[in-house]
């Protein structure tokens, strides 16, 4: 008992910065990033004994990734996890320190982030900053391998049109 | 295949996930078709900008204590004296067990290891004196992703730069007593380093450092791979290549990557 626990501890803590990371990726919020992550490591330890396998952190990862979609439909005020938060959203109003244009990029990059479906974000970190192919992608979420594919165009597409239409927007503010 | 469907495949395409025969088809078809060509110029650049810029969580380091405080502490240690006189049967049992098994470890292991890692160490120096360094040279784990899964059973995990200084600079593949391992080959200061990687279900082995032939070697298991490292010189930053291999490997094991679709 004391060297399973042990076994857990040493096995999924050190990956607690990618659990958090997806859990946040996807329910886009710092407070109930945390939560889902609680929440899964406490499932992962009841379901710990059951876990033969050889791949800790992508068992923890897709245990992260189903908590943060039963969560998100517990707390369904968040209804579809794109979270509309006044402070994500609109743009600082202190202008007094300038911005490089790499900086400005990033930060709409977050914004766009933050207005694509969960899904589409999903499988963008998963695959860009995970590095999962997508058959591990299709068994963990359970979907046909083709599906996989077409989302993660999709959310590509989708990605870098709500990034062209930010600079479209300021283009014509400016003018 | 038309733009249509070059462009249904193209984002795969980018990852390297398709089959190889789309792979080939798309790749013909961005030769032939300007439009579609700069389409997956501009998905390119994009993909560059979001790899730097994509936004990488850390979690806060309250959550560990809350994750600590909500599983709760240990179960307290059983003492082993209270363990053998509830057991003793077993425990004689298990004693025998254990011991043979220290036997073993210490005896026959190690020394099938060591002369693995010999092999290793010559086939290191005949890659320098051959100056036939690497099969792939490509520093892209996309690139060197690929090309692994068209020669092994497994997919070795790849890191390019697993420590400062340590430039990945591509890849081969060898046989190690009748094996395949998977090799990347890395530079640091001007020295190459030659990173061994095969299925730990082949042949395990355990953490260990050898010198031989001057070289030093360094043998550990994750839950997947085996690694046999050989290099000239050591040092801290060797050790932390070996730490960083540690605590990163293991998201490409072997039941990886598909390349059918």
């Amino acid at each position: 008992m004391r060297d399973e626990r042990s076994l857990f501890e040493e096995l999924c803590l050190p990956h607690l910065d990618a659990a958090y990371n997806l859990a946040r990726w996807i329910v886009a919020r710092d407070h109930d990033a945390q939560d889902v992550v609680q929440e899964a490591y406490m499932r992962a330890l009841k379901g710990f004994k059951g876990f033969r396998g050889a791949d800790a952190r992508a068992w923890l990862l897709t245990i992260v990734r189903n908590t943060a979609y039963t969560c998100a439909r517990k707390y369904s005020h968040v209804s579809n996890m794109i979270p509309f938060d006044e402070a994500l959203h609109s743009t600082p109003a202190d202008e007094s320190v300038p911005e490089s244009f790499y900086e400005e990029r990033k930060r709409q990059l977050d914004d766009a982030l933050n207005r694509l479906p969960a899904e589409f974000r999903e499988v963008l970190v998963l695959y860009e900053i995970e590095g999962w192919s997508y058959k591990q992608m299709a068994s963990a979420l359970n979907l046909p391998a083709g599906t996989v594919m077409s989302r993660l165009s999709r959310a590509r597409r989708r990605l870098r049109q709500e990034l062209a239409g930010v600079q479209e927007a300021n283009v014509q503010n400016e003018l | 295949m038309n733009c249509e469907e070059a462009s249904h495949y193209l984002e795969a395409f980018l990852d390297h996930e398709l089959g190889a025969k789309e792979h080939l088809e798309v790749e013909e078809h961005l030769k032939s078709c300007p439009a579609c060509r700069s389409v997956a110029q501009e998905s390119q650049e994009f993909r560059s900008f979001f790899a730097a810029a994509a936004p990488r969580y850390e979690a806060p380091p309250e959550l560990r204590a809350r994750i600590l405080a909500a599983i709760g502490p240990l179960p307290p240690k059983q003492t082993f004296l209270s363990f053998l006189s509830a057991h003793r049967p077993m425990a004689y049992g298990a004693a025998v067990i254990v011991l043979s098994l220290i036997l073993a470890l210490t005896f026959v292991l190690p020394d099938k290891a060591k002369e693995l890692c010999s092999l290793a160490v010559t086939v290191h120096a005949q890659s320098l004196a051959d100056n036939h360094l690497v099969d792939v040279s490509s520093d892209d784990q996309r690139v060197i992703r690929p090309w692994f899964a068209a020669k092994l059973e497994f997919s070795p995990p790849l890191i390019n730069l697993p420590a400062p200084g340590y430039s990945l600079i591509g890849a081969r593949v060898n046989v190690l007593r009748n094996d395949p391992v998977a090799v990347c080959v890395y530079e640091h200061k001007q020295e190459i380093v030659t990173l061994f990687c095969w299925p730990a279900s082949i042949r395990p082995v355990l953490e260990r450092a050898y010198l031989i032939e001057g070289y030093h070697v360094y043998t550990w298991s994750s839950s997947k791979c085996n690694y046999i490292l050989v290099s000239k010189s050591s040092g801290p930053s060797l050790d932390q290549f070996v730490d960083s291999f540690r605590d990163r490997v293991d998201m490409f094991g072997n039941q990886l990557p598909s390349t059918t679709y």
